[in-house]
């Protein structure tokens, strides 16, 4: 994707079903820049999402129909006249087939399924094909967790190429990724069919390679793809999966479908688990290695746009807590291959040898404030802003393959005893699931259990739901308790809620459907239904005791590795608050 | 006038209440109530903290019976003083812009060591401007996308006399 | 929180059916009967005035016998209790809490004519004999399901029973509409810089 910082200076900022001002408040901040700087805001999205507000055009896209308005817009966009048939010519192939599918698009014939009038995909298609320098469309979890996640992908790029947005400074695609440090696990292989790098594990050369730097008989080394994080349900069921090393995630809260997920756990022979704190997740572990927190190691991050950091410890570890990368170095050693490092350093200058895209980025170049954006192959390199410059792409003959796909529609669509739509967002303030946040009394105070369900006030009303009441909200896997966020904002028909909530967790009622390709949940999209719960007092008190209950398992959980008496916090210490 | 008054520009704001955490955690002291004295408020189209405008004529200040609301013009603002709010609820229900509260803490009563009892002790929440903080107020200092401002008479006058000018040229 | 009694002055006539309604339904009720809401007019302003249940109430902090306590969202004066002393009454900042009492006048025979105070007389300096003097304030009508009679009775519609959600509902839709109306200043930040800019880079007019 383009830089973060080049966001700024772009001609036109597309967000296709991307709320950065909860996911990123960064890069809202440079969207807002943009926007002063004189840029055109287009956002598609099914709420009005902040960013909507300052947007010049806003498209309140259907949930679900990501496909089908893609090859509207690309259908528009070539109708229109404003294809860039110099850069198709020179840089892509399979325009002609691609056309075939794309044809079929129009506005018109998807208005049902977008539910955006034909004038509207017009003035997107003008608005974001003919942008000045440049345009980029940014994009998360909005396009990957649905079903038709890959090929979606697949659509978008085709559009910025078929626009000639793509290959030129600030341009192209935006991916921006939910976590930190996902685009760094992923550069360093932490990913069933890669080495670090993005070698693949079944070409044989990478495989010769990296047998040779680890010093092992190349048949030591898988020739095939292994396993993706939500496989684990099925192959634990199957019992295909003995054991399962997690390492500071949390599925039984971020994975769809949480009592499948708890029951898969639980076959399992052995769980292990490295983490910073007790979880719903550790709870179930057979064993669990402590390991250390942001504050108290150093490392290498990598932000969405390519770009490495280094960051430093601010305190030392405590107790028996250690780094990851001793842990993993030890327990390498112990299973019969020696691992040792003295810093992290000699890890990464390790890892830059085997990998000729970040050779170049060094620990000197990301001192202080420094930083590499990868591709940097060499030492001499300063980084790479933008991809494909001049319109080369990753493909032996160097040009993009235009790939158009049919829609279909999700998974679970809503009948008559699910009726809404349930989706899965952010709320910014705490992060992912909470696990660290939770513990943060500023953030807490402002935003506590049960969580929130959004939602539009005509389905609020329909129910007698008021703003701040608690719902009870199920689907075909399960129910929760959560609070109502009333605010028109939100669609009418559609339900949002975050995974950070342990009480009112969205996971509980989320669908185990994948992308049969990537693998991905589709969490953007299943049935729900909801309900106002007639006592509220005794709803207020039943989630206050919810919540009183889960700490106190998992602090009895954790108290297994106290060996003094430990000191309770008093609750009468903490004076009440009752807010007028 | 002399009053100053914290204001936001929602064409900056994206919603994202670290002004709230700043200015919670800046009360977070012995004596103080932790809570945000400006609220992010959303309706269809804007996105912007709601803050006490320290009005020069102040309904709440006029409400107050005990004087735990009064002018200040010292620091160009209506300042609190705790010791004297009752909890009355008269400040709440005068402001026009919902930015005061009352929070009510249970407070223990000692004779000397003895713990005797808990009684309520109302808080009147309201900005104060931060004239204590170094820099000046906490949630001008953390809003990520500087969309936050002091205004006072002189950055009134200021603004007022750009868009004059704006005018006069178009 | 604790739930009260507060009045729309514009629509305040004055009438004193509130007052009436009040002493009626705790005369009923057995308990003292002196209306525990009064209508006050000054030159602009009529409002039918009563107790603010004050989250730290003063009156309540002032009792020696501790007569007056927090029940469930409002604060009450325990009749039995109260042995007088008005501390409560000097201290309330609103003139809420007064001393009163039932007169014998009319039990067992017992009567007096002769007046033993001018009428004018504060009622925190007063006392009649015979009168056992006992603080009476608001008390949210609570022995009543039905709720508060002054604000079934007023004819203006003019009182309402405000309670923790409602006061929060007001208060929302005060910054929402306050929201609404910051609306209107969008983009003033870059505006004043752009026009500092131009007038530190010194533009000849």
């Amino acid at each position: 994707m383009c830089s973060i910082p080049g966001m700024e200076n772009a001609g036109c900022v597309f967000l296709f079903g991307y709320n950065p001002s909860a996911s990123h408040p960064i890069v809202a901040r440079r969207i807002v820049r943009a926007k002063e700087k004189g840029a055109k805001i287009i956002v598609a999205d099914p709420r009005h999402i902040e960013t909507a507000r300052i947007a010049d055009l806003y498209l309140p896209i259907k949930n679900g129909c990501n496909i089908a308005f893609l090859n509207a817009l690309a259908n528009c966009i070539v109708n229109d006249g404003y294809a860039d048939k110099d850069f198709i010519e020179a840089h892509t192939n399979g325009y002609e087939q691609w056309w075939e599918t794309i044809k079929k698009y129009t506005p018109e014939s998807v208005q049902d399924i977008t539910g955006i009038s034909p004038a509207d995909m017009h003035r997107a298609a003008e608005m974001y094909a003919t942008a000045e320098p440049s345009a980029i469309i940014g994009y998360g979890m909005g396009v990957c967790q649905q079903r038709q996640n890959l090929k979606t992908v697949h659509t978008l790029a085709a559009v910025a190429c078929v626009a000639g947005q793509i290959g030129k400074p600030n341009s192209g695609l935006a991916p921006v990724r939910g976590q930190n440090n996902v685009q760094g696990s992923c550069d360093m292989g932490c990913l069933p069919n890669m080495f670090p790098g993005y070698q693949k594990v079944t070409d044989p050369a990478m495989r010769e390679k990296f047998a040779k730097a680890w010093g092992v008989p190349v048949e030591k080394l898988s020739d095939h793809e292994g396993y993706k994080l939500t496989d684990m349900v099925h192959l634990a069921n199957e019992g295909t999966l003995h054991c399962f090393y997690n390492y500071g995630e949390d599925p039984v809260q971020t994975e769809p479908d949480s009592q499948g997920t708890i029951e898969a756990l639980k076959k399992l022979d052995l769980f292990i688990c490295e983490d910073i704190f007790m979880t719903q997740t550790t709870m179930y572990a057979d064993v669990i290695l402590p390991g250390t927190s942001w504050g108290e190691h150093e490392g290498v991050f990598t932000a969405s746009d390519r770009t490495f950091q280094h960051f430093n410890a601010a305190v030392p570890p405590k107790g028996e807590c250690r780094h990851d990368w001793q842990i993993i170095s030890d327990l390498s050693t112990r299973m019969g291959y020696p691992m040792h490092y003295d810093n992290t350093k000699q890890i990464w200058d390790e890892m830059r040898q085997l990998c000729p895209n970040f050779y170049g980025a060094t620990y000197e170049k990301m001192e202080g404030t420094g930083h590499c954006e990868w591709p940097i192959p060499t030492l001499e390199h300063q980084g790479t802003a933008d991809l494909f410059p001049g319109g080369h792409f990753n493909k032996p003959d160097g040009r993009a393959v235009l790939i158009a796909h049919d829609w279909e529609h999700p998974t679970e669509m809503p009948d008559e005893e699910y009726p809404l739509v349930l989706c899965t967002v952010r709320e910014v303030g705490h992060y992912s699931c909470r696990s660290m946040t939770g513990n943060c009394k500023a953030l807490s105070l402002l935003a506590d259990e049960p969580g929130y369900v959004h939602m539009n006030p005509a389905d609020a009303r329909a129910r007698g739901i008021r703003d701040g009441e608690i719902v009870r909200i199920w689907s075909r896997r399960g129910s929760v308790y959560s609070r109502a966020d009333v605010s028109d904002r939100i669609n009418k028909g559609a339900v949002y809620m975050t995974y950070q909530w342990w009480i009112g967790r969205c996971n509980s009622l989320t669908l185990h459907a994948v992308d049969d390709v990537s693998h991905t949940p589709e969490d953007k999209f299943s049935a729900c239904q909801m309900e106002r719960v007639a006592d509220q007092q005794w709803a207020e008190r039943h989630v206050a005791q919810e919540y009183a209950d889960l700490k106190a398992r998992l602090a009895k959980e954790a108290s297994a590795q106290d060996v003094e008496p430990a000191v309770a916090f008093s609750a009468s210490q903490e004076p009440d608050r009752i807010l007028v | 006038m002399g009053n100053k008054f914290v204001v936001a520009d929602p064409a900056r704001c994206i919603g994202c209440k670290t002004c709230m955490a700043a200015c919670l955690m800046k009360h977070d002291v012995a004596g103080d109530v932790a809570d945000a004295r400006l609220r992010v408020t959303q309706t269809y189209d804007v996105s912007a903290p709601v803050a006490c405008h320290h009005c020069v004529d102040a309904p709440c200040a006029a409400a107050c019976p005990t004087g735990a609301l009064y002018e200040d013009p010292t620091h160009g603002r209506v300042a609190v003083r705790e010791e004297s709010c009752i909890g009355c609820r008269s400040c709440v229900m005068a402001c026009p812009f919902g930015a005061v509260h009352v929070d009510v803490r249970s407070e223990a009563v000692r004779m000397g060591n003895l713990f005797v009892g808990t009684r309520s002790k109302a808080m009147v929440v309201k900005c104060d401007l931060c004239v204590d903080r170094e820099g000046g107020p906490a949630c001008i200092e953390a809003c990520p996308t500087k969309g936050l401002t002091l205004m006072d008479d002189a950055g009134l006058e200021r603004l007022a006399a750009a868009r004059r000018e704006s005018a006069v040229q178009a | 929180m604790n739930r009260f009694i507060a009045i729309e002055p514009d629509r305040c006539i004055g009438c004193g059916t509130c007052s009436s309604a009040c002493h009626e339904g705790h005369e009923r009720a057995g308990l003292q009967a002196e209306p525990r809401i009064r209508v006050v007019q000054m030159g602009e302003v009529t409002a039918a005035l009563t107790c603010h249940q004050c989250e730290d109430a003063p009156c309540l902090a002032v009792c020696p016998v501790g007569a007056i306590v927090h029940e469930d969202t409002y604060v009450h004066v325990l009749e039995q209790q109260c042995v007088g002393c008005r501390m409560c009454a000097v201290v309330c900042p609103f003139g809420a809490i007064h001393p009163s009492g039932t007169s014998v006048a009319g039990v067992a025979g017992t009567a007096y004519d002769t007046p033993v105070h001018a009428p004018t007389l504060s009622d925190l300096l007063t006392w009649d004999p015979g009168v056992y003097t006992c603080a009476v304030k608001c008390d949210l009508c609570s022995y009543d399901p039905a709720g508060p009679h002054c604000v079934s009775a007023c004819p203006t519609k003019a009182l309402r029973l405000v309670t923790e959600e409602a006061g929060s509902s007001l208060a929302d839709a005060k910054r929402l509409r306050a929201a609404d109306a910051e609306g209107s200043i969008a983009g003033f930040i870059a505006q004043a810089q752009a026009a500092e800019e131009k007038e530190a880079g010194g533009e000849v007019r």
